[in-house]
């Protein structure tokens, strides 16, 4: 019975806000493409969600970064569901070692797609990445990932919101032909998740807290 | 341009990747609400000093044939369903159907079920329940609410050639049996019309349900077509409710389900909220007071 009702908190996970890990962190090098997948999600129980999601990203100038995903999980519940946005430095880093970080905004939103009905949504999203750099190609980072919910007027009985912030830090590898990292994310601290028959970890009280892993290929 | 050709390779083959994941799985979110599991049926009797004793001759098990409905895809189904009591008495008893709620089969409701039985005396209603497709030994699947709704109309078309009137019809709902049971209470549109319901902690629509587990304002259609409407089908039942529910529910949220309470506007209503209650009512208020709140619908609204 347990795993057969963690179905409803995988297909739930798929389409929680900002359930995904930061496609870039930082803009990539201009004309750089970049195609990797994510792997992780909320905690619901004891379990860590499998949510898989494959992404590209492609450096436009030298800081600007665009990138598309794709959540495979919800591809499996008949809906399509996209992630679109653009990454751009807003300032420059100390350099590799310096406190100093660099400073990335992005925006961007989701797109869902319901295969069964055709409904569909669009949640914008806004955020920034304050990035560090250290030796051997580390860069641990830490950034806030903002949710609009244009549509929160349809929620059923008025228990919509308009914003959904998500907190998240992790740590990224970038080599020569790889990329890899680690996120943690703290998702909607503003509210509480109730998945029937399940329990939804929290972080201080309130939330869900999500882990993921994600790992790229880097095409100069 | 050749540098592209690795990234564009890259996403032809994501893409039919994802292509081919639209059309070879159909997952659904009603997989984890619509199926049980298989299992030998257990029915024990008791000891006759027990207050929910049930003579051995009184557990009646019998197959249910669940009708097709081609226009929404549902094929024949054989249930397995239990009465608890002598059909004989049909034609002249007051019958408790009982709707169960998410388990593996209807061994779980056993003791509630003996219960009602017994309320106000021994053996003095009859008590019926029967597994949906897909739960115990009943051949499945379940896939909403059409299948739902054949599983009930072939409870409600059993007791009927057995001389039950609508008027001695009582039906109870369950967690996930409040589903089918207020979707019929609100078409009324089987072999039997109801006109006395009990939701026990009820969930209210799959939107609802859906965007508490979300947190956005999603339709439940991105994950499920099982588009249930609980508080909807109140809005149009005419007859009696008792809604009983745990205000410390987490499984069905008391604030939503509250709606369907206001929504219904028929010739009599009463609820039982109960502090410090959870999802199990009978377990959490006391099996007394459970028995006693059903006892005094039925009467009241005889």
């Amino acid at each position: 019975m347990k795993h057969k009702n963690l179905l409803l908190g995988l297909a739930a996970a798929a389409l929680l806000t900002g359930c995904n890990a930061a496609r870039v962190v930082a803009p990539l090098d201009a004309g750089e493409w970049r195609v990797g997948g994510a792997l992780g999600g909320p905690q619901i129980n004891t379990d860590r969600l499998p949510l898989i999601s494959v992404y590209t990203a492609h450096g436009a100038t030298e800081k600007r970064t665009d990138y598309v995903g794709l959540q495979v999980v919800s591809a499996a519940f008949q809906t399509l569901h996209l992630d679109a946005g653009s990454l751009r430095r807003v300032s420059a880093g100390g350099g590799v070692g310096s406190w100093k970080p660099e400073v990335n905004a992005f925006g961007g939103g989701t797109l869902l797609v319901g295969l069964r009905d055709g409904a569909t949504r669009i949640y914008p999203n806004a955020g920034l990445h304050t990035v560090w750099s250290l030796p051997l190609g580390f860069k641990p980072y830490a950034g806030t990932d903002l949710w609009v919910d244009p549509t929160y007027r349809l929620a059923e009985f008025s228990q919509g919101t308009l914003l959904h912030p998500n907190l998240h830090g992790g740590l990224r590898w970038i080599g020569k032909h790889l990329e890899a990292g680690v996120e943690a994310k703290w998702l909607n601290p503003t509210r509480t998740f109730m998945v029937p028959q399940q329990t939804v970890p929290t972080f201080m009280d309130t939330g869900a807290r999500g882990l993921y892993f994600t790992l790229a290929y880097r095409i100069p | 341009m050749t540098r592209l050709f690795p990234s564009l390779r890259t996403a032809a083959a994501v893409a039919a990747a994802t292509a081919l994941l639209f059309t070879s799985t159909g997952c659904d979110v009603d997989l984890a609400l619509l199926s049980g599991s298989p299992e030998p049926y257990n029915f024990p009797a008791g000891d006759p000093s027990d207050p929910y004793y049930v003579e051995p001759a009184n557990i009646y098990q019998m197959d249910l044939q669940s009708l097709a409905d081609a226009a929404n895809n549902v094929p024949a189904a054989t249930l397995k369903g239990l009465y608890v009591g002598n059909p004989a008495d049909i034609a002249t008893d007051t019958v408790i159907l009982y709707l169960h709620g998410n388990a593996n089969s209807m061994n779980a409701f056993w003791n509630a079920l003996r219960h009602m039985a017994n309320l106000g005396g021994r053996h003095r209603y009859g008590v019926m329940c029967y597994d949906y497709r897909g739960f115990g030994n009943s051949e499945g699947p379940s896939t909403g609410t059409a299948s739902m709704r054949q599983d009930l109309y072939a409870a409600l078309q059993w007791l009927k050639d057995r001389g039950l009137t609508s008027d001695r019809l009582v039906v109870f709902g369950n967690s996930l049996g409040t589903l089918p049971g207020a979707q019929e209470a609100g078409e009324q549109g089987g072999p039997l019309k109801i006109d006395k319901l009990v939701l026990e902690c009820p969930q209210s629509n799959a939107d609802a349900f859906f965007q508490d587990a979300v947190g956005l304002s999603v339709p439940s259609s991105l994950a499920t077509d099982y588009a249930f409407d609980v508080d909807g089908n109140m809005a149009r039942y005419p007859g009696a409710l008792l809604w009983m529910h745990g205000m410390d529910d987490d499984v069905a949220p008391i604030d939503n389900a509250k709606n369907l309470y206001a929504a219904h506007q028929g010739r009599f209503k009463r609820a039982h909220l109960l502090a410090g209650v959870g999802h199990n009512i009978r377990g959490g208020w006391g099996a007394q007071n459970w028995g006693d709140a059903i006892l005094d619908f039925v009467a009241r609204v005889d």
